[in-house]
């Protein structure tokens, strides 16, 4: 019986694995697939879709768009989270949990409302006489919003590891509070910071829906580009390839991550 | 009276409250020079907060803190000269073990090659000398508690402060550090605050014992004092173990009558058998609790004062002596006996019992305060 349920339960986790991965899998062997149609299996091997991939100046442009934008957007996700984090962490004021909600709540919302939303709100509000509905800052501020509850959710799970007493005892021993939050807050909460930037940049980076409403013609990022040209052109080679050159680079992103900060207790 | 220099450290009229709750009620007390000094308490009765009132790490409401003459109610706790042992040792997790106990005198910024001599030097105090490269995760729960005091004790502080340090240990690696932490304070000539709830921890450690309830401090005396004669009902109960016996009783004229169950003396025999002489005056009609430690019966033909018969239902066998429950009447009464008077250690023995001459304590039956205090 014991063996029986053994058996199930294997059988179980591999459909599931095979279910996630699958696609991921067909993705990645059809970008070396010959053939100009997508098809599998594949037909032959080539390197020729990677090689177009690296010569498409729009793809190029877009991904450096994207990577500015993730960059920019997780650092102002970590400026305005790991404080925010710290304060809703240690500071047991009114409307603490309201707060708390408030933070987490574009995780709650379907983001094409909030999209919708920060559309209207973005037309209104100018820099310089020009609406930022379309701008750099625009989408990088909707993109800090966006990855604000990831950061603060994060950093408060890191912030459970440092005991109070932790800091009691450093003020004991005769450390300033900067020098007490500099030599032992820090250092015990940077892996979860740390682990919150890079989730926040690949929040940044794959999202679709808040760019293509704020992002206007000039800054189109790498994923609206993905999406606008596979719905104009259909499902083309090249974009498997991209699909499948994303897919890689966030594996990667993902393998590094827990190797170096065993990034997946902050979930 | 002591002169100006033998005080380490003044309390005077500290309170503290959280909202409407009243923590510590206006808290006076003294701690003298390389004074061991216990504050003991159940849980929630402040004691932990007065210790963080010392330590700078809570504002009291009200009053003052003085260290070595010096006035540091308002000083924050980086800049008071104390050390401090925390409950679950708060060794910082990502320093090894020289780092962790050279943190203070980094903090105070002593030249490195002192440092290196100092922290060996506590590090060997402490038994782990060779042990500073270790990470702390690799160290026993014991030796981690030997870190942080090492920590707390390398600053050769006015004051060491210990927040219930033995209370993760497990019960025989207590007993141990028990006596090294009372060995190593009192060769380096340290004055020491420590909180606890262990009435055998404040017995065995202590110079002297404050005891606290409600936030306020019941009694401060010698361990052997405030054992023998303590001050109120709630000392004698918290203090002793298994606890001491209680009888409730009045007093109509000449004859004392137990509540509980059916017995009686008269008023001149229980007066011989008080652990304070007190007159006759001192005991007006009334309700009165009598307080026996278990050790304080005699069984059988002991004494002469036989009281009354208490019949044995259940044994426990410490090995050196034996713990008898007993029932008088529906009365528990609890007695500890030595071993080989083995014909009293069966259940359903009826044994005769009585009070042993300066023994019983005697409280008032409202106030519970001890009788002929003032």
């Amino acid at each position: 019986m014991e063996k029986l349920n053994r058996i199930l339960l294997i059988i179980f986790s591999i459909l599931i694995l095979i279910f996630v991965l699958s696609p991921i899998f067909v993705l990645i062997i059809s970008s070396f697939n010959e053939s100009r149609y997508f098809e599998f299996p594949p037909t032959g091997f080539t390197f020729e879709w990677y090689k177009a991939f690296y010569k498409s100046e729009e793809y190029q442009k877009a991904l450096l768009i994207s990577l500015r934008v993730a960059l920019t957007a997780a650092g102002i996700g970590l400026l305005a989270g790991v404080p925010a984090a710290f304060a809703l962490d240690r500071y047991k004021f009114k409307g603490n949990a309201v707060m708390q909600s408030i933070f987490l709540s574009p995780l709650m919302l379907p983001q094409i409302i909030w999209a919708l939303g920060l559309i209207q709100f973005f037309s209104i509000v100018q820099i310089g006489g020009r609406s930022i509905l379309g701008s750099f800052a625009g989408i990088v501020l909707a993109h800090s919003v966006i990855i604000l509850p990831y950061v603060i959710r994060m950093v408060l799970t890191s912030l459970k590891y440092v005991e109070v007493d932790l800091e009691s005892a450093a003020m004991s021993l005769g450390a300033k509070p900067i020098r007490t939050f500099l030599e032992v807050t820090i250092p015990i909460i940077l892996p979860g910071v740390l682990v919150s930037a890079v989730f926040g940049f690949m929040v940044s980076f794959t999202d679709v829906v808040v760019s293509s409403f704020v992002a206007g013609t000039r800054y189109i990022t790498f994923p609206v580009r993905m999406y606008s040209e596979i719905r104009t052109e259909g499902l083309d080679p090249l974009a498997v390839t991209v699909s499948a050159f994303v897919v890689i680079f966030i594996v990667i992103i993902a393998m590094i991550g827990e190797r170096t900060a065993k990034w997946s207790r902050f979930f | 009276m002591h002169s100006e220099s033998d005080i380490a450290l003044t309390i005077s009229n500290v309170s503290k409250s959280y909202g409407d709750q009243e923590v510590l009620h206006k808290i006076d007390l003294e701690v003298k020079d390389k004074e061991f000094l216990i504050l003991l308490g159940p849980s929630g009765c402040g004691k932990t907060t007065l210790l963080k009132i010392i330590a700078g790490l809570l504002p009291a409401n009200s009053g003052s803190v003085v260290l070595k003459g010096k006035e540091i109610t308002n000083v924050p706790s980086y800049n008071r000269d104390i050390g401090m042992v925390f409950q679950n040792y708060a060794l910082f997790p990502n320093m090894n073990v020289f780092k962790n106990v050279a943190f203070g005198l980094r903090m105070r910024k002593v030249e490195k090659t002192e440092i290196k001599q100092k922290v060996n030097e506590a590090l060997k105090l402490v038994r782990l000398e060779n042990m500073g490269d270790r990470s702390i995760k690799q160290l026993s729960g014991g030796q981690q508690q030997r870190v942080a005091l090492a920590r707390a004790m390398v600053l050769n502080p006015s004051l060491l402060l210990l927040d219930e340090p033995l209370s993760n240990l497990d019960a025989k690696l207590r007993a141990q550090v028990r006596v090294e932490i009372a060995q190593i304070t009192r060769k380096l000539g340290l004055t020491s605050v420590l909180v606890t709830h262990d009435q055998t921890e404040a017995m065995t450690m202590g110079d002297r014992i404050i005891l606290m309830q409600d936030g306020v401090i019941q009694q401060s005396a010698t361990p052997t004092d405030i054992y023998e004669h303590p001050k109120n009902l709630f000392v004698a109960s918290f203090i002793g173990s298994p606890q001491i016996n209680t009888f409730k009783c009045t007093k109509t004229g000449n004859v004392i009558k137990f509540d509980e169950f059916d017995c009686a003396m008269t008023a001149e025999n229980l007066l011989s058998l008080l652990s304070k002489d007190i007159g006759l005056a001192s005991i007006p009609d009334g309700k009165y609790v009598l307080g026996v430690r278990p050790e304080d019966f005699t069984i059988g033909n002991e004494g002469n004062h036989r009281v009354f018969s208490g019949k044995v239902y259940f044994v426990e066998n410490l090995g050196a002596d034996y713990y008898l429950h007993t029932k008088a009447g529906d009365k528990t009464v609890i007695l500890r006996s030595p071993q080989g008077c083995d014909e009293y250690h069966s259940n359903g023995c009826v044994l005769e019992l009585g009070f042993r001459p300066g023994s019983v304590h005697m409280f008032d039956g409202e106030t519970h305060e001890r009788v002929g205090l003032a």
